[in-house]
């Protein structure tokens, strides 16, 4: 049975903790694309609700490092197996070796956002040691199936909630705020090009721009599970709490439809990539 | 002293660009193959240019790197293997790899040295270390390395590494950008990149507030520019210098090649008395027709690193012909003219063979020696008064103050 892991709206996870089987959470400071984060105190306690409800914890250090920030990834890694949490998603693969390299007990998910694309790439990350892989937004639901089939390899593959599109160090707002003497503050801002608004957040750690939809594969989510996906990702961010609570519950349920999706969201959704392909557009010269 | 000298490594869109950058000063070019590159609008490589392309290089003592830096999908996979065996037999000296499983099929299938491209936004000494045991030989490090970081990687690794020197840069982090797959449906990591982060963009605020400056919100940056800290860069030990821009003219790709061959020269062979040439920063900034800036290296991640300017860009009228023949008795230069010009311009002759000519053009004269005033058309070849000897593909270029 496929499960449900949920990237909460909030670091709160009681609306959503009897129908979600994992939560992802970002890590103070260590994750990207995460807009509420926990420290290692935060994790502790919810580490003790979460276990209770039989229910599994992974966080997201998916930061690319800079090397003075290396011993305390390590650190923080060493911390989070004592804990025993269920484990660690990564992007920088700083975070697999030193799993390698200092033999620290914790499973991994390769959590190369747009370059978890083909089943090639699965299966080298999985021959060093990481143990699932969670699948880009931007492949076709062909294409995820094909992966499937070709990989041991288990996946996590997003279903719902706004899809990250853009990680900067730069911090794009505020410098165009400074250039220009503009007095403001927002905690998030929106671009918009065409009718169609883009989240952005420019908080410490750079800029960050989300879809302008929010992706709604409830049917496909149905489809995955009779494929014998591992996992489907919900993520909450940026969406209203209640909302989400009463979006995972009817996944969770089985009970809901598309339609009832982008009613309960009231605002635009899309079938993301699923049966979009992206243009590749390098001739094949054969000579 | 004479202290070691890095590579110069330039861009090649195709093979007339190759030798363009070859006789400008380049020790090494990159170029894009037929398949799996990340300029899918680049003309690119067939496997008989690339063939010529590395017999032209090697015959010079200079080499060849091929682009293979495509996010893989499935469909490709099974290319991967035939392709590198093909750019193996046509003489390539090394891939630039993004995605891992490559490199695999490289080390299982030939022997071509594997680079580890930019896309990979390696930033760290881990990164690096693991890569170096699964037989990486260089590494290109994300264009957000520090400094600190770099000297750090290159003592503790017995890794090659390449840096960017010049050129555009991404407003993101590379390989976590997908604006162009979600806005125009081109795949940014697989060579259809639309430039997105040059658009123009209507800003609000979360109370729906209009934030708008003189200019739009962008997030254009300006381009790279590492000339003032080349010699810090040499001393570091920084394997590769490379220069960003496989789309670029041949004009911007021999001008920026000749300055950094310059500079690189004129320090490595007499560090002593070497000091920051700011006729070399002019001449980079109007050729490019843009500002550059150190950005990363030095901290300046800051907002003097973006381009407000309404992409209000004009084309560069600099360029103004390439000699194609000398006659020494005459000391008339035959020209093939690229922008307008005239009887009293004063301008620049540069080539790999010359210290930069500076002179005022006093005749011109047409195929039948009629003289000219003006020279309008073009492609147009005429015959100039040069008083210095030049040689065959120097460029001319307007003097600006």
């Amino acid at each position: 049975m496929t499960k449900l892991m949920v990237i909460p709206t909030h670091t709160n996870v009681n609306l959503i903790l009897d129908y979600a089987d994992a939560f992802l959470l970002g890590y103070t400071g260590l994750s990207m694309n995460f807009v509420n984060t926990v420290n290692i105190d935060e994790i502790e306690k919810l580490n003790v609700i979460l276990k209770k409800h039989n229910k599994q914890l992974w966080i997201a250090l998916n930061k690319n490092f800079h090397n003075n920030e290396l011993s305390n990834v390590k650190e923080i890694m060493e911390k989070l197996s004592k804990m025993g949490i269920s484990g660690i998603l990564y992007y920088d693969v700083a975070v697999l070796q030193m799993k390698r390299e200092y033999q620290i007990d914790i499973p991994l998910i390769w959590g190369a956002e747009h370059l978890t694309t083909n089943y090639a790439t699965m299966n080298y990350w999985h021959s060093f040691g990481a143990d699932m892989a969670y699948v880009s937004g931007e492949i076709t639901k062909k294409e995820i199936l094909e992966i499937k089939k070709n990989t041991t390899m288990p996946l996590i593959v997003p279903v719902f909630g706004h899809l990250p599109m853009f990680v900067s160090e730069r911090h794009e707002v505020k410098n165009y705020l400074t250039h220009f003497q503009i007095s403001e503050n927002s905690s998030i801002y929106y671009m918009e090009k065409e009718g169609k608004r883009y989240p952005v957040i420019d908080n410490d750690y750079g800029t960050f721009v989300y879809s302008h939809f929010i992706l709604n594969g409830y049917q496909e989510y149905l489809e995955f599970e009779k494929s014998n996906i591992d996992y489907v990702l919900l993520n909450g961010q940026l969406i209203d709490e209640d909302v989400f609570a009463s979006i995972v519950k009817m996944f969770y349920q089985k009970n809901g439809s598309d339609q009832a999706i982008d009613e309960l969201v009231a605002m635009p959704t899309d079938k993301g990539f699923y049966y979009k392909e992206t243009v590749y557009q390098v001739k094949n010269y054969e000579n | 002293m004479k202290i070691r000298k890095p590579e110069l490594l330039a861009p090649a869109g195709d093979l007339e660009r190759l030798k363009w950058a070859i006789a400008y000063g380049a020790d090494a070019v990159y170029i894009g193959g037929p398949s799996l590159g990340l300029r899918a609008n680049a003309k690119n490589f067939t496997f008989e240019e690339i063939k010529e392309g590395c017999s032209f290089a090697h015959e010079r003592g200079k080499h060849v790197h091929v682009t293979v830096n495509i996010v893989l999908h499935n469909q490709e996979i099974d290319k991967v293997k035939d392709y590198l065996i093909r750019l193996e037999q046509c003489g390539v000296d090394a891939i630039i790899v993004s995605d891992p499983a490559i490199i695999n099929i490289a080390k299982q299938y030939t022997h071509l040295d594997i680079h580890l491209s930019t896309q990979q936004s390696t930033l760290n000494l881990e990164a690096c270390r693991f890569f170096e045991e699964q037989g990486v030989k260089r590494i290109v490090l994300g264009r957000e390395a520090r400094k600190e970081e770099i000297q750090e990687i290159i003592h503790n690794t017995n890794l090659e590494i390449e840096c960017f020197i010049h050129g555009a840069m991404c407003a993101s982090m590379s390989g976590r950008c997908v604006l162009s797959n979600f806005l125009t449906a081109r795949d940014a990591n697989r060579g259809g990149c639309s430039q997105i982060c040059r658009w123009d963009f209507d800003l609000y605020n979360e109370h729906n507030k209009h934030l708008e400056g003189e200019q739009p919100f962008t997030f254009c940056s300006k381009d790279l520019s590492m000339l003032k800290y080349l010699p810090e860069m040499i001393d570091m030990g920084i394997t590769s210098f490379k220069i960003e821009g496989r789309m670029r003219s041949i004009y911007y790709i021999a001008t920026v090649v000749d300055v950094y061959r310059k500079a690189i020269d004129e320090y490595c062979n007499h560090k002593e008395t070497y000091t920051y040439n700011k006729e070399y920063e002019a001449i980079l900034r109007n050729c490019a027709n843009r500002d550059s800036v150190p950005q990363f290296f030095g901290g300046e991640n800051n907002s003097s690193c973006g381009y407000y300017n309404g992409r209000e860009e004009v084309s560069n009228q600099d360029f103004l012909g390439v000699i194609l023949s000398y006659d020494e008795k005459k000391h008339l230069a035959t020209v093939e003219q690229r922008n307008y010009f005239k009887v009293g311009d004063i301008v620049e002759i540069f080539g790999p063979e010359l210290h930069t000519i500076t002179c005022q053009i006093k005749n011109i004269y047409d195929q039948d020696d009629y003289p000219l005033d003006v020279v309008r058309h073009p492609k147009e070849i005429v015959k100039v008064q040069i008083d210095e000897k030049v040689y065959p593909n120097n460029l001319i270029r307007i003097k600006k103050d």
